[in-house]
Parts: C-alpha cells; sequence; structure tokens
C-alpha cells in the first residue's frame, strides 16, 4: 500500500521535528516599504503588483513597420499578482502567473493577460488570503504545503506544444489554457500516472517538435525525465534517484543526450520541517561542487557523471556534440546563488535589486571520453539565453541574450540592451534600449520557409517606466545593432515577467 | 452497467464494546467533508503513535461516500489518546492512491485537521483524548 511511502516520508520529517509553522517569524507586511521606495525609484514599478484581473487590447499603438510575415502569437508568463489580502510577497518568484498573448494579425497587434486559475490562485483568491506558504515567503497563519501541487504558481514560463498552451512552474503540473481566449483548463497531467508529479519550467523542444523535461522532487531525491512526442503524448517516463538535490532550474539537451547540471545549492529536508520556507531550506555547500547528469536520450540511462567547479545557473542557451567525444553549452553562470536569496528578494520590499552574484555569459566544454570539463567566460553580464529554436539540440553558431552594460545615465539596474553572442569568434552584437527601457527576455523566431539561423526575428518585452507601459519589440535578428523595426506599445504596464513562446499562425 | 459499489451506505458505525459498560467509553461521532459522490470513505482509528507509524488500526469504518457531511461513529471507545485518518477511496481499490513520489492522489484528512509538510503529520499533532463524554470530529478531506 502506498500509504507507507507516504507515512515513512512524514515520519522522517517527524523525527527531526516537523510542522511548526508559528515557529519562525513570520513575514512582515512589505507594502508599505515597497510603496515609499516606488515614490523614488519608479523602475520598482515592474515588481508592483498587477493593477486588473485581466487585460485586454484589441489594437496596440505600432511605432516602425512591423514585417509582413511574422504572424502568429508571443505568449509569455511571469508573476503579477505579488500581494494577496494584505500581504505582499517578499520574494519575486512567490507571485502568482499571469500569462500574457501578444497576437501578431493582418490587424496590428492585439493584447490579452489572464490570470493561471491555479489551484492556489482561486482558493486564496476566494478566501481574500494567502493560505498555503510561498517559494521564498511565510505569510502570517498561512499552512506549510502537503504537497508541491499545493503551491504551484504557474508562474514562469508560456508553452505552446503540440495544440496545446501550457502554464509552467518550477517543481508541479503544467496547467493547460485555451490557446485563444488565455482561460485555463485545468491541471494537464501527461497521464494519469504524471499526476501531481514536478514538470519544470524549462522543456526543451527539439527540431521535430519532440519535448524532454526534466522535473525535481528534492524531499525525495528524486529526478524525472520526460519524452514527449510530437503529438503530445507520453511516450517515457523515468524516475531516477539522485545522491543530492539542489535547485535545478534549466536542463539541456543534444541530439543523443540530455544533461542536467545539479548546482551545490541544495535542499535540506530537515530545515524546511523545521519552517523554513522551500527557498530557504536550500543552503549553498561550494565543497559539494557542480554535479553534471549526461543521460542516454535512447533509455534515459546515466551516460557519466562529471564534476564542475562550484556556480549556479538559471538559464542555459543551447548544447550540441561536436563528434568527437564533447558536449558544448552556454550558460548564464553566476559564481553562487546568493542572487536568490539576495536581489531577488530585497526588490519585493525596495531594496538592492543587484545583491548577490550575477551572470555571465560562460562556454561550458565536457570533454565525455576523458571525463574532464572547462569552462570559458564570454564577456557580459547577460540571462535569457535563446537560440534558433530550429537548431535546439544542434550545433549552434549564435546566442541571443539579454544584458546589463555599464551605464552611467542608467535610471534602473535592470537589463538595458539585447545582444547577439558569435559563439565562434567571441563577437557581440548588441542594441542598447533608451535608459527607461527595463528589458525582459527577447526570442528568436525564425522567418517562414528561412533555413539559415541568421533569418529570423529577434522579438521581447520592456517596461518603459517614462511612459509607464509595457512595450513589445521586433528587430530583425541579424542587425540587431540597428534597433528595432517595430515597437507596440500597450496602453498600461504589467509586472516584469520571466519566459515566453512564439506559435507561427498555421497557413 | 455500472458495478455495484462495494461500500454500503448509511451511517458508517463501529462498536467497539470491548469494556463492559461502565460508564467508561463514550461515542466519537465524526463528520468528513470534502469528497465527491464517488467510491467509498475509509476511516481509520488510531489508539497510539506505534499503531499509527505501522497502521495497525483500533478500529475502522468504510462506508459509500454518498453525500457530505458524512457520519461516521466510533462507538463505546475506552478512555485514552486517539488519532483518525481518512481518505476518500475514490476507485474503490482500497487503497490511497499516490504518484510516483508517494503523494497522495486522492483526497485525505486527519482528526483536528493538522496537515504535514510533503508528507502526513505525526500523531502528536493529530491526536485527541477520549475521556466518558461523546465526542464530535469535523475532518475535511483534501
Amino acid at each position: 500500500m502506498r500509504r507507507r511511502d507516504f507515512l515513512q516520508s512524514a515520519l522522517a520529517l517527524t523525527a527531526v521535528g516537523l510542522i511548526n509553522p508559528g515557529r519562525l517569524p513570520a513575514a512582515a507586511n512589505q507594502t508599505a516599504p515597497f510603496h515609499t521606495a516606488l515614490a523614488e525609484q519608479p523602475w520598482l514599478l515592474g515588481f508592483d503588483t498587477a493593477v486588473a484581473q485581466s487585460f485586454d487590447t484589441p489594437q496596440l499603438t505600432i511605432e516602425g513597420a512591423l514585417p509582413p510575415p511574422l504572424r502568429g502569437t508571443f505568449y509569455r508568463n511571469g508573476p503579477a499578482k505579488h500581494v494577496v489580502g494584505a500581504l505582499r510577497y517578499q520574494h519575486w518568484f512567490d507571485g502568482d502567473g499571469m500569462v500574457q498573448a501578444f497576437r501578431f494579425s493582418d490587424a496590428g497587434v492585439a493584447h490579452s493577460g489572464r490570470f493561471v486559475q491555479t489551484d492556489k490562485y482561486r482558493r486564496e483568491t476566494q478566501a481574500g488570503k494567502p493560505l498555503v506558504w510561498g517559494f521564498g515567503t511565510i505569510p502570517p497563519s498561512a499552512q506549510p504545503p502537503r504537497s508541491p501541487a499545493e503551491i504551484n504558481a504557474a508562474n514562469i514560463n508560456a508553452l505552446p506544444h503540440a495544440g496545446r498552451l501550457l502554464a509552467l512552474w518550477e517543481a508541479g503540473d503544467a496547467y493547460a489554457l485555451d490557446p485563444d481566449t488565455l482561460e485555463t483548463q485545468g491541471a494537464y497531467y501527461w497521464s494519469e500516472e504524471t499526476a501531481g508529479l514536478p514538470f519544470s519550467a524549462h522543456p526543451r523542444i527539439e527540431p521535430d517538435g519532440a519535448l524532454w523535461n526534466f522535473g525535481l522532487a528534492p524531499f525525495r531525491n528524486m529526478l524525472l525525465l520526460y519524452h514527449i512526442s510530437p503529438q503530445g503524448h507520453l511516450k517515457q517516463l523515468e524516475a531516477v534517484q539522485l545522491e543530492k538535490s539542489g535547485m535545478v532550474h534549466d536542463f539541456l539537451v543534444t541530439e543523443r543526450h540530455l544533461i542536467i547540471v545539479i548546482p551545490p545549492l541544495l535542499f535540506d529536508r530537515e530545515r524546511i520541517a523545521a519552517g523554513h520556507s522551500f527557498l530557504d531550506s536550500h543552503v549553498w555547500r561550494p565543497e559539494q561542487g557542480t554535479q553534471v547528469l549526461v543521460f542516454n536520450k535512447s533509455d534515459l540511462s546515466v551516460y557519466r557523471t562529471l564534476e564542475l567547479p562550484p556556480s549556479f545557473t538559471f538559464h542555459y542557451g543551447n548544447a550540441w556534440e561536436d563528434g568527437n567525444g564533447t558536449i558544448r553549452f552556454d550558460a548564464c553562470r553566476r559564481h553562487d546563488a546568493s542572487a536568490l536569496f539576495g536581489g531577488l528578494r530585497n526588490v519585493m520590499r525596495g531594496g538592492d535589486f543587484n545583491q548577490g552574484a550575477s551572470p555571465h555569459c560562460t562556454l561550458i566544454s565536457l570533454d565525455i571520453r576523458k571525463g574532464t570539463a572547462q569552462e570559458d567566460a564570454l564577456g557580459g553580464e547577460t540571462e535569457f539565453p535563446r537560440v534558433d529554436p530550429r537548431l535546439s539540440g544542434r550545433r549552434n553558431r549564435f546566442v541571443y541574450a539579454v544584458l546589463r552594460l555599464p551605464d552611467n545615465s542608467s535610471v534602473h539596474p535592470l537589463f538595458n540592451a539585447v545582444g547577439r553572442y558569435d559563439m565562434e569568434s567571441s563577437r557581440r552584437e548588441i542594441f542598447q534600449y533608451p535608459a527607461e527601457v527595463c528589458v525582459e527576455e527577447h526570442i528568436f523566431i525564425p522567418r517562414p520557409g528561412s533555413t539559415a539561423e541568421t533569418d529570423g526575428w529577434l522579438m521581447g518585452t520592456g517596461l518603459d517606466i517614462k511612459r509607464k507601459c509595457t512595450q513589445v519589440a521586433v528587430f530583425d535578428a541579424d542587425h540587431i545593432a540597428d534597433g528595432p523595426l517595430a515597437i507596440a506599445r500597450l496602453p498600461y504596464w504589467l509586472p516584469l515577467g520571466f519566459h515566453g513562446n512564439f506559435a507561427a499562425s498555421s497557413g | 452497467m455500472r458495478t455495484p459499489s462495494k461500500y454500503t451506505a448509511g451511517i458508517g458505525i463501529l462498536a467497539c464494546a470491548l469494556l463492559p459498560r461502565l460508564g467508561l467509553a463514550a461515542d466519537i461521532e465524526v463528520l468528513l467533508n470534502g469528497f465527491t459522490a464517488t467510491g467509498g470513505l475509509q476511516v481509520a482509528l488510531y489508539d497510539s503513535e506505534v499503531g499509527y507509524q505501522s497502521e495497525k488500526m483500533f478500529g475502522g469504518v468504510q462506508i459509500r461516500a454518498h453525500a457530505n457531511p458524512l457520519r461516521v461513529i466510533f462507538a463505546d471507545i475506552p478512555p485514552g489518546q486517539y488519532a483518525i485518518a481518512a481518505f476518500h477511496d475514490k476507485n474503490e481499490n482500497a487503497t490511497l492512491d499516490a504518484n510516483m513520489l508517494g503523494i497522495p492522489t486522492e483526497a485525505y484528512g486527519f482528526s483536528t485537521n493538522a496537515r504535514g509538510t510533503f508528507g502526513p503529520p505525526g500523531f502528536e499533532a493529530i491526536s485527541f483524548m477520549v475521556e466518558s463524554t461523546p465526542l464530535t470530529l469535523d475532518i475535511e478531506l483534501k
């Protein structure tokens, strides 16, 4: 009877002093300090809570000329409800997810935004107060989560695949949304067996449409690997017992392998049992180094295990194999995970956003035959790396990423530029946005009918703090430095978000 | 044709009657909520931490999940410390179904409505005392 497993896991927790939500000081209300800081630092608008439950604008104002073949929908996701009842969350990653759709058609660009109606969102909206702990916040009188599903905020990524639109979080079910209306259809199970299992926010989709993903269950030291067909059917699900569970946000695929990088930010069950939030139950243990697990795609077995120096990476661009036993991939590598506990938390009370290690574009080479690894810094403070999706897991020359360029005229501490790295020559082509634009992720969209890696557009959002509006910009990906071909502006602002993807119109 | 339920409808009653009725026993009335009207409910009464951990029930009731709230009575229970665990056996396989990580996929709950963190609560958190007066407990299955 499976109940025994469940009981045994609880008994381990009981033994170390389980369940006392009142033991640690509950979250102090940060609303007043945040608004005081916002009055002096307009960029904090990006971390304010969304002003409406939903957004709809049929026709955005467009500056410049959109390329006629660019037709489809740019979906994005991010935490947008940072205040529940009287409580303002203490971490950027806590807020409930809102999915945005920017629809490019003959009629122009339309925008809509809807909160993902997760179980958490529905229950807390009805109650008018937080009911469960968040990722990094323990609201007063809220309860500890019985399972990851209870704190699933579906706030990280929006992914169209096999006719579905999925809102993704890190450690729970995907939520399915109607791609046309953004109405939530419910938690999506790939099979009965996957209900309630972690499904990460960073699946990798291969050129043929096959989807790979991982899920991490740190309280079980268990890694799950998913292989889903281009038609959206679960082909394989493998559970792998790990020696240790670190915080893993993203992973990589090549033509033959999956790569999971486990940083030494390790989950400590005793800490969550003692009443710490999920985030604060992770401890930085640099002496343990970074573990790299390479799996065979053919049967999801472990192929190689390698070690790297301690580091922490949220995002990778792409991985590929050179045919001579070397796997290469790019990472926005931080020398430690301090930003998670520093800037990404401080900002919610209006504090220093840049406290903690910043991410730097790094090329990592794994020599599978020798079992050695090399890390080469390419220069620049970068995040949200993306590549041409036609080259997912194949050799890519270019990586697109947002950057933070040193700038004395800067009026915000966020990303202020977008660029293209040439991984062969290490050359960069960069466009720096006007000082008042806080830059969000930019993605590559192939031009329909083209094949060349340079042939497409770069699309990304930003928050213009002078105009107090969110914008979406489109660049010719081969001429980024020339600036955007067009910018479409919303008549309102949205909280800063995380990731998005484009679904091209068929036909 | 629908398969007849293995569970019987009505009020679930477990009469203990282990002790002569000398006034040293009481009834525990349990009102269960939070389930849909399919399958059955399994309600277990434990009289010690060891019993709870090893899943050795002091007594148990199985009943059709026909309407919220559902009433279960443990009758003539001797004084002592007890705990109740209940789950909604939606598919009538007499098991609290769980995913491959051991997380239940059917609703469950405990006396005192205590919750665990990524697991069930311990005995102390869900236990209650039985003396000589009848008790009524509400349990919300989630």
